[in-house]
């Protein structure tokens, strides 16, 4: 093993996936259906998958559009991100793919005509009132995701049908992928502590 | 030899002159049965509460989370670098997609080139993880359905193809390996040879697997037209992988998102219509081929020259620059501590693992430290699936459905 490599030349490609700006064009017709509820979007310049920032209130109304007008027909993933100390506190984050129609059919050689398209919706929500609308009407993917996100962070999908925890306990307090939710250790007892330790321990207050 | 009157003599004894007890009456509602979280069939600690009208199930509801390690905060408090050890770790049968997918959202962030070198390298490595894992696929499945001698042809294999990861990065399963902006170091001395043997061998492994399994009257019973899901339900329940293509659907994240110059590769993505157990077995034996053919490919075009970027900012300087130079004796001080900075922004990164699609979206804050780290990860979307693919079946399909979905628990927990 030498420690030359380092010092020579680059000639690979970037890690750029080249399909991202075919989805733009989506982004400008949901700008037009949604009008002033699209609050920013972002073409992502071929780098990114273009990104849409949608008021919650019409979280619903674009995925319809998204899935039935424009073929997203898959919901690759559904999450939050918590940015404390900013307001809208959380914002949830959709990933959306259009398999082309040729895929469907069985063949999946790439066609610069009908390439795969990737989109990205994020909707803000406040810090007091964490809620927004289930896709699980749409998407029925979106039932575990939703669960899983309103396990970690506490948000609430509205009209979900099963919504409660799917990872943790149902006895477990707080919603750990909060950026204020304690890491803390689970404190160990030994003899000469037990009674001290125990009394701290969530069976203590039953 | 005992004379026959001594059998006789073992005769049970006659039956207690009580009265029977009366029966029960008979009562029209399903039985339920938690099938797990420990039991062998369910790979792992996953519970299926199955609500049984004789051997028909009526329901069978996962119960997840007997594995969550929150491994998703951890990564908040660890470098981008330290997360490479990190996220091979939620996935023990596919540890290097889950390092490719995490290394590849990270360099997209950063916006680093990576040489050739070791954009071929993570492709064979790729490769021969998907073989690895297809193996365990193969033979636990059949084990799991009570042919056991399977799984030692394919765990033969399976073993060789880890003693290569060993090789890479000192570690059998989670060699962590690939690193943001290259790899940890260069290939050993006579790895490609010993690639080039073990690509060799499959086929006919591939073959002997084939005469086991294939024409075999008893997989076929339990596997053929068992654990069905049609695509509609797959593109509705966001499966990917193997269940999509053998419902019908070409669609594999190498050829449609193209990621470490999958584009350049000549090979096929194997597609069944009949959406059931066998048709996946046959899905996945043609990826082991397919597999091996990427590999090989990949193998005959290996450069030679840097396995890093150059970029001081984001790879440590060589060893030896540490004696006479100060400015990477302090680029190698900054890397450690603090790690390297993305620009605030975010990424999403799916590849195409031996499940399906990893995706990685990983968020910056422009500190040394991912402010959020997501994982999307196969197996856990594709297990709400399974109460689909089994009702209306037989208890014992229930057990071909948990094996065909193959969840990793650790992938589904996180």
């Amino acid at each position: 093993m030498s420690e030359h490599g380092i010092l020579e030349g680059l000639s690979g490609p970037p890690p750029t996936p080249a399909v991202s700006r075919a989805a733009t064009a989506d982004l400008s017709a949901l700008a037009e259906r949604l009008g002033e509820r699209l609050l920013a979007s972002d073409d992502g310049a071929g780098r990114r998958e273009p990104t849409g920032l949608v008021d919650r209130a019409a979280i619903v109304e674009a995925a319809r559009f998204l899935k039935e007008a424009r073929g997203y027909q898959f919901l690759r993933s559904v999450t939050a991100v918590d940015y404390l100390g900013s307001e809208p506190r959380f914002q949830v984050v959709y990933h959306f793919t259009a398999i082309p129609a040729a895929a469907l059919a069985g063949d999946a050689r790439a066609s610069a005509a009908d390439p795969t398209r990737l989109l990205c919706l994020k909707a803000p929500l406040p810090a007091e009132d964490p809620v927004i609308d289930t896709l699980t009407g749409l998407y029925p993917t979106a039932n575990w995701h939703e669960r899983e996100t309103y396990d970690l962070f506490g948000i609430e999908f509205a009209g979900h049908p099963d919504l409660r925890r799917i990872l943790l306990p149902n006895d477990y307090e707080g919603f750990p992928l909060r950026k204020d939710h304690p890491q803390k250790y689970e404190e160990i007892a030994f003899s000469f502590n037990q009674d001290e330790v125990y009394a701290s321990k969530p069976f203590a207050k039953e | 030899m005992r004379a026959v009157d001594d059998l006789e003599l073992i005769q049970p004894p006659p039956a207690p002159s009580r009265p029977l007890p009366p029966t029960e009456p008979v009562v029209d509602e399903p039985m339920v049965l938690n099938i797990g979280p420990h039991h062998p069939s369910t790979h792992g600690v996953l519970r299926v509460v199955a609500q049984l009208d004789g051997e028909r199930i009526v329901s069978a509801t996962p119960d997840i989370g007997y594995l969550h390690t929150g491994i998703e905060k951890t990564f908040e408090g660890k470098t981008y670098v330290k997360g490479t050890t990190l996220a091979p770790r939620m996935s023990y049968l596919s540890p290097i997609h889950n390092n490719l997918a995490y290394v590849l959202a990270v360099e997209k962030l950063l916006d680093v080139e990576v040489p050739e070198r070791a954009t071929v390298v993570r492709v064979i490595l790729a490769e021969l993880d998907r073989m690895a894992s297809h193996l365990v696929y193969l033979g636990i499945h059949a084990l799991d359905l009570g042919a056991s001698s399977l799984m030692l042809y394919t765990f033969r294999e399976r073993e060789s193809i880890l003693d290569l990861m060993e090789m890479t990065g000192g570690a059998r399963m989670f060699p962590s390996y690939i690193r943001p902006g290259g790899l940890a170091m260069d290939l050993p001395e006579g790895f490609e040879a010993a690639v080039g043997e073990i690509l060799d061998r499959m086929p006919s492994a591939i073959d002997e697997y084939e005469t086991l399994l294939t024409k075999n009257p008893f997989w076929r019973e339990r596997t053929m037209g068992v654990a069905r899901l049609s695509a509609e339900d797959a593109i509705a329940f966001g499966a990917t992988g193997w269940l999509l293509r053998a419902a019908g659907i070409a669609y594999d994240l190498r050829k449609a998102v193209p990621y470490c110059g999958y584009e350049s590769y000549d090979f096929e993505v194997p597609v069944r219509h009949e959406a059931d157990a066998y048709a996946r077995y046959l899905v996945r034996v043609a990826e082991i081929r397919e597999a091996v053919k990427i590999a090989r490919q990949a193998l005959s075009r290996l450069p030679g020259g840097a396995w890093m970027t150059s970029d001081r900012k984001v790879a440590p300087p060589p060893k030896q620059e540490l004696a006479d130079s100060m400015e990477a004796v302090i680029h190698h001080f900054k890397l450690w501590t603090e790690g390297f900075k993305p620009a605030p922004g975010e990424a999403y990164v799916g590849v195409e693992a031996p499940r399906g699609e990893l995706g990685m979206y990983v968020v910056s804050d422009g500190s040394g430290r991912p402010w959020r780290v997501h994982m999307r990860s196969p197996s856990f979307t594709q297990l709400q699936a399974l109460e689909t693919m089994v009702k209306g079946g037989l208890l014992a399909d229930l057990v071909t459905g948990v094996a065909n979905l193959d969840p990793v628990l650790g992938e589904v927990d996180r």
